[in-house]
């Protein structure tokens, strides 16, 4: 009588199975062609054969669907990370020409004090050199400054731990960088900072990137308008802060208006813009549990308002 | 010869005076086109020169240069930019382009070529 043995190498077999995908081993199956008594003793081991070979199945099959959706989402998040970045570059060739012109000022002015200073260091005159001297020190300073303020948008931040900051403080770097380029273009820069107290946690380098991008189109919004004016506003209330940029421009029509956030779309001259500013402003806000929306009335203007989460620090004693 | 200087950094207008008194000039500065135009304006007839920056608040130095045109077709620009952006020189002649940083010398040059009809 072979009856017990067969049954016994039977559960032999599900255990094995039952280990096997314990381990991790997801092809393993039980794969037995059924027992022929009628009793229900082996009905239930062949149920249980066979259900055991279809969990076996589906776990194999969920095991897959997870790691491609793993290895899909790192692509995605790489591919984010480009367009950033890339984002950021295009934006960088917009500030380009506005950064030489930071830069040669103090290299117009550093090259004609140095004329001044061999002319009065012939002349014995050491008290002007010197003077001109210290301008050329004060215009040292102010170009390295234009390069640190370049370098500091062109960094990469991804990967990068997240750090505690102030969105006024963020706002203020934009400020200074462009305050200069704004100023050729006849553009007015007003700050309303109002969420000086606010300590947020974030990638503020992103979020510079961000404000750089709003107030870069607001710019070329009112290049051509009789008013041109700027304002930045920080406001914080009791769970986020909200800063907004406006502009006195020329307006976005209301059918525009909904494509402004899509990737590659485009309002600039070929060669202007890339089309890439707002979209990828909006996955960073995002990213940052915020929201960014774009309010606008031909001929009004336009106001860009970014949302961010910022949960109030509990009172100091 | 009566010189306006024009740009919108004072450090840069005061170095450019210093060189033109020194070069027997008379230099009358202006920070923006506006201040310049209005000094143009009082006396249309009383400058030898121009030396203008381009991109400057209020007005342009492009813009000042056309205005002053409308009046005084004869007289030199010379414009001087740390932008790419070089005027279209010849529908203003006599007029020179100086790309920031120049040096002195370029700058006279470029006041003598201007200011010394062609021909």
């Amino acid at each position: 009588m072979g009856e017990p043995t067969e049954l016994q190498a039977r559960f032999d077999r599900v255990l094995a199975v039952m280990f096997s995908l314990a381990q991790g081993q997801l092809d393993a199956r039980v794969e037995l062609p059924p027992l022929r008594q009628a009793d229900p003793l082996h009905e239930t081991l062949d149920g249980i054969c066979v259900a055991l070979d279809m969990l076996a199945e589906e776990l194999q099959a969920t095991v897959i669907r997870k790691e491609r959706y793993e290895s899909a989402l790192e692509q995605l998040q790489q591919t984010q990370d480009q367009l950033v970045h890339s984002a950021k570059l295009a934006a960088l060739g917009e500030l380009a020409a506005g950064v030489a012109h930071e830069l040669n000022q103090p290299l117009q002015i550093i090259g004609l004090a140095s004329e001044e200073i061999r002319d009065a260091i012939e002349e014995g005159d050491l008290d002007t050199a010197r003077e001109f001297l210290d301008a050329v020190e004060g215009q040292v300073t102010r170009g390295a400054g234009v390069v640190g303020r370049l370098l500091a948008f062109s960094r990469r931040s991804e990967g990068a731990r997240p750090q505690v900051f102030e969105i006024d403080a963020v706002v203020r770097e934009v400020a200074e960088m462009l305050a200069g380029q704004l100023a050729n273009d006849g553009v007015d820069l007003e700050l309303r900072l109002d969420a000086a107290a606010r300590a947020m946690v974030g990638q503020p380098d992103e979020l510079h990137q961000v404000f750089t991008n709003l107030v870069i189109n607001a710019r070329d919004a009112v290049r051509d308008r009789p008013e041109r004016r700027i304002v930045i506003q920080t406001a914080e209330d009791d769970g986020s802060v909200c800063v907004e940029v406006s502009d006195t421009g020329t307006g976005i029509p209301a059918d525009v208006l909904p494509r402004v956030f899509d990737p590659f779309f485009t309002t600039k001259p070929t060669g202007r813009g890339t089309g890439l500013g707002l979209s990828v402003s909006h996955g960073i806000v995002q990213r940052h549990g915020g929201t960014i929306e774009a309010h606008s009335e031909p001929g009004h203007g336009t106001r860009m308002r970014v949302t961010l989460p910022a949960p109030p620090l509990p009172e100091s004693p | 010869m009566r010189v306006l200087v024009v740009d919108d950094e004072p450090l840069i207008t005061t170095m450019l005076a210093r060189f033109a008194r020194v070069g027997g000039f008379e230099p009358t500065v202006a920070h923006d086109g506006l201040e310049a135009w209005r000094l143009f304006a009082d006396h249309p007839e009383g400058w030898d020169l121009i030396i203008t920056d381009i991109r400057m608040p209020h007005l342009d130095g492009v813009a000042f240069a056309r205005r002053v045109r409308a009046s005084r077709g004869d007289l030199p620009v010379v414009f001087i930019s740390g932008h790419g952006d070089i005027p279209d020189v010849e529908s203003f002649s006599p007029a020179a382009f100086l790309a920031k940083p120049f040096k002195r010398a370029q700058l006279l040059e470029a006041m003598e070529a201007t200011s010394t009809p062609a021909h």
